[in-house]
């Protein structure tokens, strides 16, 4: 696995650094010392697992992750953190607490490993595949969400808010911008306010401006306009 | 402390027993003698019936004191206690006089008629004397009780604010320590006497910390030696991204300050301002003495966060420990000056009464 290690500190990556050499299947090819260090670095050396410092300057770790498209295998990496980690749903990720027991790095390397899937990097120019993972957090709580589960996306100003589950978090990102990078063969956009997810469709009612009234699990209603119900059909070929 | 309060409670018990029952009797006896007939001169011989009478009501009422304790009244509820006293006092208003008989009727057999006259008054007189025995006896206790709750609560509001100016000392931030303690490990293989030296300014810093715990107040000087020493840790940690620079008026070194305070100012300067700035950033401590008070500004690279929960709560831990030092003597003040935030605190140079 190709790794990448964001830290400010100079010494604790070093530190990371060494004790990663005796871990088999890891090589570190890069460090990054900010958020914008890393973007780059990501977007350069598409890393598969991420060694991130919760605490950064300028912007948290969990900030970072969720600028990414699509997150890779996350180890996060903390000198004392009682809250901000807590906030996962189940064991969506694995953090260690500096410094860093050699036998409990060892550990989390290989959870990660069992984790990561097999097929190659996200790749940006092409779709998310649907289980690759979207960081997404809404006040104190964060998730790693697998694209498939998300129900519905819908336009808010310059944010996304996502439907999956019973949990509605915003993502700081434009629909457009999500809409972009999503598989057309999995989601489709109802209108301009909306994109659903063609699996959890549950109904389609004839709707009088000769679109449709979509029903989607979990109690969501969203409408289908004209022009998209026209698109709908030759996709779909109903 | 508690051996001298019941000596001389248990001499003023023995007193009051001796004094009262003496004068009771005293006036009882001669009382009744003297309306028997014949005038004062004829007490003197009913001699022996005076000390008897003494010696048996100290006898029962000692015997009754004793009954009291063992049933714990003392402890009860007024009420309670009145159900239990009134007969009490009836049952030795009877005993003590009657105990006396015997000796009066071996002593002078021919004066039974006149004892026979006397004896209902001679009831209900010790009646009230026992039952006045009884106020005297309670009242105290219940007052001692009283005083003694009192004292307790003065006591629990005195380890209380104790207890709330000891949470409020700060004590080493965890983040800072194992950032610390990971720091110190990269460097053993990188530079190992730069290793030893940070152990050693780790240990003195952790040292001061559990010091501070159980002192309130410390020299300027030694809070400041400790500031120097807790700078050059985060020196290490953070590299290049932190300068600093203490300039500490000559006059001001001796000054008492509540411990770890301007440490605890300097550490949130790092954490909040230098630490979260990509580009690092500087910290400044200063301190100067007008009109007899001690100023120190610590002044850090950074802004104000106001949705900072952490800094609004060590911002009101620090004012209210000052606040129960000094009372409203000491201030705290933090504002924003360009791009810094100055934090600036006055403190009267003699600590003095709070």
């Amino acid at each position: 696995m190709k790794a990448l290690i964001i830290d400010d500190e100079r010494l604790a990556r070093n530190e990371l650094r060494r004790l990663l050499e005796a871990v088999r299947d890891v090589e570190v090819v890069g460090e990054a010392r900010d958020a914008d260090d890393a973007l780059t670095q990501i977007a350069r050396l598409a890393p598969e697992l991420l060694f991130l410092d919760v605490q950064m300057p300028g912007c948290d770790g969990f900030e970072l992750l969720e600028r990414l498209d699509d997150a890779p295998s996350v180890i996060f990496t903390t000198a004392f953190d009682h809250y901000a980690l807590r906030a996962f749903e189940v064991s969506a990720l694995d953090y260690l607490v500096k410094p860093i027991a050699p036998a409990r790095l060892a550990a989390a390397v290989a959870k990660a490993a069992a984790r990561t899937p097999s097929a190659a990097p996200a790749d940006p120019d092409r779709p998310l595949g649907r289980t690759q993972r979207i960081f997404v957090r809404d006040g104190e709580r964060c998730w790693f969400v697998p694209v498939e589960d998300i129900v519905l996306i819908e336009s808010e100003g310059n944010y996304a808010r996502l439907h999956f589950a019973e949990h509605r978090p915003l993502l700081p990102r434009s629909l457009n911008a999500i809409g972009d990078r999503l598989d057309p063969a999995l989601f489709f956009r109802a209108n301009r306010r909306q994109i659903i997810n063609l699996e959890r469709i549950e109904s389609l009612t004839p709707w009088p401006n000769d679109g449709y009234l979509v029903k989607l699990g979990g109690g969501l209603e969203v409408e289908m306009s004209r022009r998209q119900a026209r698109l709908f059909h030759a996709r779909t070929r109903l | 402390m508690i051996g001298p309060v019941t000596v001389r409670r248990a001499h003023v018990y023995w007193l009051c027993q001796i004094a009262g029952w003496s004068s009771w009797t005293f006036v009882g006896l001669s009382y009744a003698y003297v309306m028997s007939g014949g005038g004062f001169a004829a007490m003197w011989p009913y001699l022996p019936t005076y000390i008897s009478g003494i010696v048996i009501s100290i006898g029962w009422s000692s015997l009754y004191r004793l009954f009291i304790r063992h049933r714990g009244w003392s402890e009860l509820p007024p009420g309670k206690l009145l159900l239990r006293v009134i007969p009490a006092s009836f049952a030795l208003g009877v005993v003590i006089p009657y105990t006396n008989m015997p000796l009066y009727l071996i002593l002078y057999p021919e004066r039974a008629v006149v004892f026979g006259l006397w004896v209902l008054p001679a009831v209900v007189g010790t009646t009230w004397c026992v039952g006045i025995w009884n106020v005297a006896y309670f009242g105290v206790h219940y007052f001692e009780r009283w005083r003694q709750a009192e004292l307790d609560k003065l006591q629990l509001a005195v380890i209380a604010a104790e207890a709330k100016l000891h949470g409020l000392m700060s004590q080493v931030n965890p983040h800072f320590l194992f950032n610390c303690l990971n720091s110190v490990r990269a460097l053993v293989v990188e530079d190992p006497a730069k290793a030893q030296t940070a152990v050693t300014a780790l240990s003195e810093l952790m040292r001061y910390s559990l010091h501070a715990s159980r002192i309130a107040t410390v020299s300027l000087e030694t809070e400041i030696d400790m500031v120097r020493t807790y700078l050059s840790l985060e020196e290490v940690r953070l590299d290049d991204r932190l300068t600093s620079q203490i300039d500490i008026a000559a006059d001001t070194c001796g000054v008492q300050i509540p411990t770890m305070l301007v440490q605890e100012l300097v550490e949130n300067g790092v954490k909040h301002g230098v630490e979260r700035l990509p580009g690092g950033g500087s910290i400044g401590v200063a301190s100067w003495l007008d009109d007899n008070m001690l100023r120190v500004r610590v002044t850090s690279t950074g802004k104000i966060t106001a949705h900072d929960g952490s800094t609004r709560v060590g911002l009101a831990n620090a004012r209210e420990r000052l606040r129960l030092l000094y009372g409203e003597r000491a201030s705290l003040a933090l504002r924003e000056d360009g791009r810094s935030v100055v934090a600036e605190l006055v403190v009267p140079c003699a600590l003095g009464a709070a």
